[in-house]
C-alpha cells in the first residue's frame, strides 16, 4: 500500500466513534511531528529576515519585528558566503558524478556477475569502507595529502576524492540492490535480440533503474553537500564549503544569527529543489509489470 | 537454411554441477523439435547454450555448419521467446517489437512498416501504444513473439513460453506457435516440461532426463515405442503402469503380487537382467476378462468418470495400477475383475532403473 492509498483510506474512513477517536489519534501525532520537524526550518526562515540585533534579542520574536533582507548580501558578500557555496557546489557535483560514474557500472557488476569482480568479498570490503568512522583515516589521509605528501590540501581534487570515499561505496550498493531486481531475463533478451552487452546495459538496464538512480544521486548529492569533518581539516581558503564557514559566525561577543540562518536558507535551497524536481520519477515504479508471476 | 547440430555437449556449473552431460541432437532446417523433461533435466541449460547465454563447457554447437562455440548472442541472429516474456517494461509495445531491428539499424517507414505488419498478424495492433504493464498475459505473449519474428531470425528458441498461461489460453496459443512456425518454415526449438505440449507440437521429441537425451523420435514413436523405462513413464497420461518382477520360463512374475503375465517369446528371450520392468498404457489394458484370458485379478479400488472415460485404480500395496476403459463400460469401486494385458501393448524394460532399455522385438508388432 503506498503512502498516498494510505491516506485515501484515512481520509475515507467511516465516521464511527472508534474511527473518530483513531482520527484525533493519528492527526495529533503526525502533528507533533511534524511541528518537530518543521519548526527548525520556520526558526531558521523566520531568523534570517531579522535584523542583527532583533536575532539576538531574548526573549525571540517569533516573526521578524523589522523585517530586513539585509543578512543576505550581508553574509554572501561580507563573510564570504557565495563563494563557499560555489565551492560547495564544485565539490558537490563533482563528487556526485564521479560517484556514479564508478558505483554504478561497478554496482551492476556486482549485481550481474560478482564472480568476475572478485566475488561477495571485495563487495562487502567495498562496503566496509563506508563503515569505519571518518575521523579513523582523517590523519593518515592528511599527511598523505598535504605538502609533505602530494601536495593537494585545499583543492577541489582533495575534496572530491575524500567524499568518493564514502560516496562510492554507498552508490555501489545501492545500485548492486537495485540492478538486481531487474530480472535478468529482460537483459537477456536484449542481447539476444541483437545489442551488445553494453547496449544491454544502458538501454535496458539502466532505464529500469532511473528511480533507483535518481535516489542514489540524491542520497550522495545531500552527503556531500552536507558534510563537515573532512572539509573542516582538509580545506583552508580556496575552497571551503559552507559548512565550514558557518561556525565562523559565531562570534566571541556576538553571534551573526542572522547572517547563519540566511547562508542555511540558501545551502537548503539546492538540495530541496533538486528533491522537487526528481520527486516524480522518484516515485514512479518503472519495473512494475515487468515479469508476469 | 538452418540446421543446428549439438555434438557431444556438456555443461558443467561450478566444479560439479553437470547440468548437461553429453547431449548430441541435429535440428533439421524448418523441423520444431520440442526438449521435453522434468525441472532439472537440463533441457533449459541446452536452449541457453544454443543461444549463447551459457557457455559450452565440452563440446560443439554447429548453426549451418559454422561452430558458434564463441559467438556472442547478438551475433547468432537468434530469437528468443523467455517464459516470463522478458518484455522491456520501459518501452511501449511498438517499441518492444522494434528493438531488435533498431539494433540492425533498421529506421525509417521500413521498421515501421514491418512492425505493423507483426502486429497484424498477430492481432496486437490496438496494443502497439501500450506499456507491457497494461497487458494481460496472452497478449504479452504474443508482443514476445511479435518482437521474435520481426526480423526473420534464422532459429526460434522458445523457453517454456506457455508456461506462464493459462489451460485455456495455453492450448490455443499451442496452436498458434505451431502454426506460426510452418508458415515461416523456420527451426524452431521448444523446451517445455509439459508431456502433452511436446506431443502435439514437436515434429520430434527429445525426451530429456537429469542431463542426457533419453530419446529422440517422432512423437507417436516416443509414445508406441519409448526407448527406455524413464521415456515410457513420462511422455503419456496417464503414466504407463510399471511392474517389477523378474521372467522364468516365458511367464513375466511381478515381485510384490500374485500377477503372472505370458509373454511373447520374442520378448521374454531377449532379456538379459535379473529382474525387468513390465509396462502397459492403462487405455491398453482389457477389464472383465476371466479363465485363461486374464492375466491376473483385482479388486477395484476407486472409478475416476471423466466423461469420455473412466480411470480405474488397482491397489498393489507397493504399487498402483491403471486401467482406462470406456464411458459405458459397467464398473465400480469394490468389483473384483479380471485384468488382461494384449501381449501386442505389452512393454518389457530390461531392468529396473529409469534409463533400463525398452526390450526391441524383432518386427514391432504395434506399428
Amino acid at each position: 500500500m503506498s503512502v498516498r492509498d494510505r491516506l485515501d483510506a484515512f481520509a475515507n474512513d467511516p465516521v464511527t466513534p472508534g474511527g473518530a477517536l483513531r482520527r484525533i489519534g493519528v492527526t495529533a501525532f503526525v502533528s507533533v511531528v511534524l511541528a518537530v520537524t518543521l519548526f527548525p526550518l520556520y526558526w531558521t526562515v523566520n531568523t534570517s529576515f531579522k535584523t542583527p540585533s532583533e536575532s539576538q534579542q531574548l526573549p525571540p520574536t517569533f516573526l521578524p519585528q523589522e523585517f530586513t533582507i539585509q543578512g543576505y548580501p550581508n553574509v554572501l558578500f561580507e563573510n564570504n558566503g557565495l563563494d563557499v557555496l560555489i565551492h560547495s557546489v564544485g565539490v558537490s557535483l563533482g563528487a556526485t558524478i564521479l560517484a556514479l560514474v564508478i558505483g554504478v557500472p561497478a554496482g551492476y557488476a556486482y549485481a550481474r556477475n560478482p564472480g568476475r569482480v572478485g566475488g561477495k568479498n571485495v563487495a562487502f570490503w567495498i562496503l566496509s569502507i563506508r563503515m569505519f568512522p571518518p575521523i579513523a583515516p582523517i590523519l593518515p589521509l592528511f599527511f598523505m595529502f598535504s605538502d609533505r605528501g602530494i601536495g593537494i590540501i585545499d583543492t577541489y581534487l582533495v575534496m572530491i576524492l575524500l567524499y568518493l570515499t564514502f560516496n562510492v561505496p554507498l552508490t555501489v550498493w545501492l545500485m548492486r540492490s537495485f540492478f538486481q531486481d531487474i530480472p535478468k531475463a529482460v537483459e537477456e533478451a536484449a542481447l539476444i535480440d541483437g545489442v551488445s552487452r553494453f547496449t544491454a546495459f544502458y538501454k535496458v538496464a539502466l532505464p529500469l533503474v532511473a528511480p533507483g538512480l535518481v535516489a542514489t544521486t540524491l542520497l550522495v548529492w545531500v552527503f556531500s553537500w552536507n558534510e563537515f569533518q573532512f572539509a573542516l581539516v582538509f580545506t583552508r581558503s580556496n575552497v571551503q564549503t559552507y559548512p565550514v564557514i558557518i561556525p565562523s559566525l559565531v562570534g566571541g561577543h556576538a553571534t551573526l544569527w542572522n547572517q547563519i540562518a540566511a547562508l542555511t536558507v540558501l545551502a537548503m535551497i539546492p538540495v530541496i529543489a533538486i528533491s522537487l524536481l526528481m520527486q516524480r520519477r522518484l516515485i514512479r515504479g518503472l519495473t512494475l509489470g515487468a515479469v508476469k508471476g | 537454411m538452418t540446421e543446428i547440430e549439438l555434438e557431444h555437449v556438456t555443461k558443467v556449473f561450478g566444479d560439479d554441477v553437470v547440468a548437461v552431460d553429453d547431449v548430441s541432437l541435429t535440428i533439421e532446417d524448418g523441423e520444431l523439435v520440442v526438449l521435453v523433461g522434468p525441472s532439472g533435466s537440463g533441457k533449459s541449460t541446452t536452449l541457453r547454450m544454443i543461444a549463447g547465454l551459457e557457455d559450452v563447457t565440452e563440446g560443439t554447437i554447429r548453426i549451418d555448419g559454422e561452430v558458434v562455440n564463441d559467438v556472442q548472442p547478438q551475433d547468432r541472429d537468434i530469437a528468443m521467446v523467455f517464459q516470463s516474456f522478458a518484455l522491456y517494461p520501459h518501452r511501449s509495445v511498438r517499441r518492444n517489437i522494434s528493438f531488435p531491428l533498431e539494433a540492425r539499424g533498421v529506421a525509417g517507414e521500413e521498421r515501421d512498416q514491418r512492425v505493423e505488419e507483426v502486429a497484424r498478424t498477430l492481432g496486437i495492433e490496438e496494443l502497439l501504444d501500450r506499456r507491457p504493464s497494461q497487458l494481460s498475459g496472452g497478449q504479452q505473449q504474443r508482443v514476445a513473439l511479435g518482437r521474435a519474428i520481426v526480423r526473420d531470425p534464422r532459429a526460434f528458441l522458445m523457453d517454456e513460453p506457455l508456461a506462464n498461461l493459462d489451460a485455456k489460453l495455453r492450448k490455443e496459443m499451442r496452436r498458434e506457435v505451431v502454426l506460426l512456425q510452418e508458415d515461416l518454415g523456420v527451426t524452431m526449438v521448444h523446451v517445455t516440461h509439459n508431456q502433452e505440449e511436446a506431443m502435439t507440437m514437436g515434429d520430434r521429441i527429445a525426451v530429456m532426463n537429469e542431463g542426457r537425451i533419453q530419446q529422440v523420435a517422432p512423437p507417436d514413436e516416443t509414445y508406441d515405442r519409448p526407448a527406455n523405462r524413464f521415456v515410457a513413464e513420462f511422455i503419456g497420461s496417464p503414466s504407463m503402469n510399471m511392474i517389477v518382477g523378474q521372467v522364468e520360463d516365458g511367464q513375466f512374475r511381478a515381485d510384490a503380487a500374485d500377477i503372472a503375465v505370458t509373454l511373447p517369446a520374442a520378448l521374454a528371450d531377449a532379456t538379459t537382467s535379473d529382474r525387468v520392468t513390465l509396462g502397459i498404457r492403462p487405455e491398453h489394458v482389457v477389464l472383465g476378462e476371466s479363465g485363461e484370458n486374464a492375466a491376473f485379478g483385482g479388486e477395484v479400488d476407486v472409478v475416476e468418470n471423466l466423461g469420455n472415460n473412466q480411470i480405474v485404480y488397482f491397489d498393489y500395496g507397493r504399487f498402483e495400477f491403471l486401467a482406462e476403459v470406456g464411458p459405458d463400460h459397467a464398473v465400480a469401486a469394490g468389483d473384483e475383475v479380471g485384468i488382461a494385458l494384449p501381449a501386442d501393448h505389452v512393454h518389457l524394460f530390461d531392468g529396473t532403473a529409469p534409463d533400463s532399455e525398452r526390450v526391441e522385438r524383432a518386427a514391432a508388432p504395434t506399428q
